[in-house]
């Protein structure tokens, strides 16, 4: 067993996070449609400024390529995560970027809603999809339990990070060069990133093993102990403890989402207010951006020092405290307090994704890891209903006080069950603690 | 948001209809009502005591694998459709037969699951001022699979309670009802697009709106 880390690893992680900055182009979607979107002159021919020879959108076409987009990824990446498990990372990933770059250029070169619904909305999705699923499993496959959650916090925080850069560039390219340039652009770009990043992704060696957390004499053992046993998924779906799992990204994913979604509009108006901000308006989106990307890696990496358990509940107690004071907050309109509670949310919000695959790797092993974590995955889709039902809340009573309690009491359950839950012992070959 | 930008609920491919953006949005919405239906009758016959340690056919969350072709041609025609049959060995269960009708219905449950799910979505992007259409469709297509799940012919969830009814040991019946069954349902529905004499619809699509609403305006 070798004591270092192989630089070939960190090589891999880097590569990892350079394929998700690309496939991070969704957060940009609104740079280009700012340039199109008008709803009076909807289907006529623009004919001058930079969009010129397309033609102008409704806000609810507008919208269309990008869901569609969302979906198809989502779809994707569990059939993405077993293309990862048997052909390799640089296969998967690959694929996933050139599809991305092939659709980016033919919604360049259509110059049409349509085109932006194949190249964008369909080409896009499942390259994110495919691609998505290659560089976290693989850069995990090189750390022993005691790193996982730093690596896989690195490498996820790339698809958070590409909003802070995607959205500037692409305003560059629409401004020198136009809607079709920009694109072209775009696509070419990828292309590159994807073949030179991808190819660099690998596997270890069959036999390897990820070196061990240095024990210091006298020292407690590793808090993240992981298993040693590659479950298959039909036997990890039947284990309780993959249930626990999607509840608690259910957890960390409503009370993201519920701060964020009524938090940042208030924020936005409240920003209205300040002529700082309001000159400097680049700053609200690329603040969610930089937060979500730095709690990827900031949970990933204390979550390897104090444990899994300790790091989630930390996220979640916090943010459940942040929770019960929001509506004070909103009462109040301050803005420095309502940027510390958004910041928050968005953090906890990505460290959820990054505490995730480490969890699914401690307690399923890595090499089924794809698959997987895609069945995780679904708990993401599940933290939605908190929304919904906040809506519903504030029909009935007027405010959205009680559904910031009600999230936040789901958070501590979530830290309860999270508590409870302890990895599951295989029973095929006789695994025991 | 006005309901004028949704599309048709229970859509149907038709020439009016044949936009990029919808038969795309339509296709994606078949893609996700497949698996979740197929996999939600894996989750609930393992639940139910048939579990199986290397199944190819469960819990890959692959859409693709699910497709069965008559179904997809279903949903060409009228709406709706099934996933391709999951084996399952009701001899497993502790009651065969009415562990076998609880797993099929597990189908069209989820898919009701499914659109509660796109209605959350949909209430969230309202708030956030965003066009929720696209899973206004997913709604819809799940909607009305899951209600015309209700039909009592085989591969149709209802049709397996049917099966079940049948006399036990009327082997031959039975299997001939399951392999007609498919195609009787495609057949009805082409008649009732062709002859645009409601067989199945005007029953169904008051059922299916009004599921709909209920989704989508919460």
């Amino acid at each position: 067993m070798a004591d270092k880390v192989p630089g070939k690893a960190w090589v891999v992680v880097f590569a990892g996070t350079a394929i998700n900055l690309t496939l991070g182009i969704l957060y940009a979607w609104s740079v280009w449609t700012k340039q199109l979107i008008n709803v009076p002159k909807a289907g006529q021919l623009i004919t001058e400024g930079p969009a010129a020879g397309w033609t102008y959108l409704t806000n609810a076409q507008a919208a269309t390529p990008f869901s569609l987009c969302v979906i198809i990824f989502a779809l994707l990446m569990i059939p993405g995560g077993r293309i990862q498990d048997k052909l390799g990372p640089k296969v998967g990933a690959i694929t996933g970027g050139l599809f991305l770059a092939l659709g980016c250029i033919i919604a360049g070169l259509s110059k049409s809603y349509g085109g932006l619904v194949f190249g964008f909305g369909v080409l896009g999705g499942i390259g994110m999809g495919i691609g998505y699923a290659a560089p976290t499993p693989a850069a995990l496959k090189w750390f022993g339990p005691h790193m996982r959650g730093l690596v896989a916090g690195l490498v996820v925080s790339g698809y958070g990070g590409a909003a802070l850069y995607i959205s500037p560039l692409a305003a560059y390219l629409i401004k020198s060069g136009g809607v079709t340039y920009s694109w072209i652009f775009m696509g070419i770009f990828f292309a590159v990133v994807v073949i030179v990043a991808g190819s660099l992704l690998a596997w270890p060696e069959p036999g390897y093993v990820p070196p061990a957390a240095p024990v210091k004499a006298g020292a407690a053992p590793a808090k993240a102990a992981g298993t040693i046993i590659d479950w298959v998924p039909s036997e990890a779906a039947k284990t309780w403890q993959l249930y626990a799992l999607i509840f608690l990204f259910i957890g960390t994913t409503q009370s993201g989402l519920m701060i964020i979604a009524n938090a940042a509009p208030i924020l936005k108006k409240a920003a209205k207010g300040s002529e700082f901000l309001m000159t400097n308006a680049w700053i609200l989106p690329s603040f969610g951006g930089l937060v979500n990307a730095c709690g990827r890696i900031g949970t990933g990496k204390y979550s390897d020092i104090l444990g899994r358990d300790n790091a989630y509940t930390i996220n979640c107690l916090v943010s459940a405290g942040a929770l019960l004071l929001l509506p004070l907050i909103i009462a109040s309109g301050n803005i420095f307090l309502l940027f510390v509670f958004v910041g928050i949310a968005y953090w906890q919000y990505g460290g959820g994704l990054a505490l995730m695959p480490s969890y699914t790797a401690d307690f399923f092993g890595p090499k089924n890891l794809g698959t997987n974590y895609g069945l995780v995955f679904l708990g993401w889709g599940g933290g939605f209903w908190m929304t919904k039902l906040a809506g519903t809340i504030r029909d009935v009573t007027g405010s959205l006080t009680w559904a910031f309690i009600i999230s936040a009491c789901f958070l501590v359950l979530s830290v309860i069950v999270c508590r409870f839950t302890k990895r599951p012992m295989h029973v095929g070959t006789g695994e025991v603690r | 948001m006005t309901i004028d930008n949704s599309w048709p609920v229970p859509f149907i491919l038709a020439p009016n209809t044949l936009a990029v953006d919808a038969v795309v949005s339509f296709c994606v919405s078949v893609l996700l009502a497949v698996m979740i239906n197929a996999e939600a009758q894996a989750f609930a016959s393992t639940f139910l005591g048939d579990s199986r340690k290397d199944a190819k056919d469960r819990f890959h969350f692959n859409a693709f694998l699910h497709v069965d072709i008559l179904g997809t041609i279903c949903y060409l025609v009228g709406g709706f459709g099934w996933p391709r049959t999951m084996e399952i060995d009701a001899s497993k269960f502790k009651r065969p037969r009415l562990y076998m009708v609880i797993t099929r219905l597990a189908g069209p449950m989820a898919n009701l699951l499914l659109a509660g799910i796109g209605g959350s979505i949909v209430t969230f992007m309202n708030v956030m001022e965003w066009e929720p259409r696209v899973f206004l469709m997913v709604i819809g297509v799940n909607v009305t699979t899951a209600v015309y799940h209700l039909l009592p012919i085989p591969p149709l969830a209802m049709g397996s309670l049917v099966t079940e009814l049948m006399p036990p040991d009327n082997v031959r019946a039975r299997s001939l009802f399951r392999l007609l069954g498919p195609y009787l349902v495609v057949a009805l529905t082409l008649m009732d697009r062709i002859t645009h004499q409601g067989l199945i619809s005007p029953y169904f699509d008051p059922i299916i709106k009004a599921v709909y609403a209920y989704f989508r305006t919460l």
